[in-house]
């Protein structure tokens, strides 16, 4: 499952994406709107997609994965629109025979996502409003 | 040939709209897509410095050429960040 979403995450589809016999792990990173930003408050934030393109790279991200660490199922979901603090805006689910796998290859999913899918963020504060760069922490 | 270029978040706002259409000579690269729009909207240049750009769903390197009534998106810095 590797889909850019308006609605709020489904957490229960990506487990049940991931879910096989085989594993005996499932490891699931959720992203969320924090409160701060490089010492500036945050009240919301909006996500804004290459949408066809940012799917593909989710999935590609997905099948790198599953290659890389043998059986290995991925699933992405990044949400778009604006999001309310503590809503999750981009969620991983992957399952794996054993957790060491599951964790490691979570880990490197999100972080795949964060530098190559086209998605970018826009945060909104009492000081204004700001496209976030990769210089800034997130 | 005409090529259609399409902006998102901070470079859709300076510039002011999703996308146009670009001029290039025949067989044009993207670097050569890139040099035109920094002399067509000056205010983004630097943006522009620090943008990539897609050819359908994948990163192209800027000796990749265009093709007429093709479709190109520039993809500015992602929100990437420090974990």
């Amino acid at each position: 499952m590797f889909r850019v979403v308006e609605a709020p995450i489904a957490v229960s589809e990506l487990l049940a994406a991931v879910s096989r016999p085989g594993a005996g792990a499932v490891a699931l990173f959720l992203g969320t709107v924090r409160d701060e930003s490089a010492g500036r408050r945050v009240e919301r934030i909006l996500y804004e997609a290459h949408a066809p393109m940012a799917r593909a790279v989710l999935e590609r991200i997905g099948r790198e994965i599953e290659s890389r660490w043998p059986g290995a199922r991925a699933a992405i979901v990044h949400r778009v629109g604006t999001l309310a603090l503590g809503e999750a805006s981009v969620a991983v689910a992957v399952s794996s025979p054993h957790r060491a796998e599951a964790f490691e290859a979570c880990r490197h999913a999100i972080e795949r996502v964060k530098a190559d899918a086209p998605i970018w963020k826009k945060e909104y504060g009492p000081d204004g409003e700001e496209w976030v760069e990769p210089t800034a922490r997130t | 040939m005409r090529v259609r270029v399409l902006f998102f978040a901070a470079m859709r706002e300076r510039i002011g709209r999703e996308s146009e259409t670009v001029d290039v000579p025949a067989g044009a690269t993207v670097a050569h897509l890139l040099t035109a729009l920094a002399h067509a909207h000056p205010a983004v240049r630097p943006l522009l410095d620090r943008s990539r750009v897609a050819l359908g769903d994948e990163f192209v390197p800027p000796d990749a050429r265009l093709s007429e009534g093709g479709e190109a998106a520039v993809i500015p810095p992602v929100s990437g960040g420090t974990p």
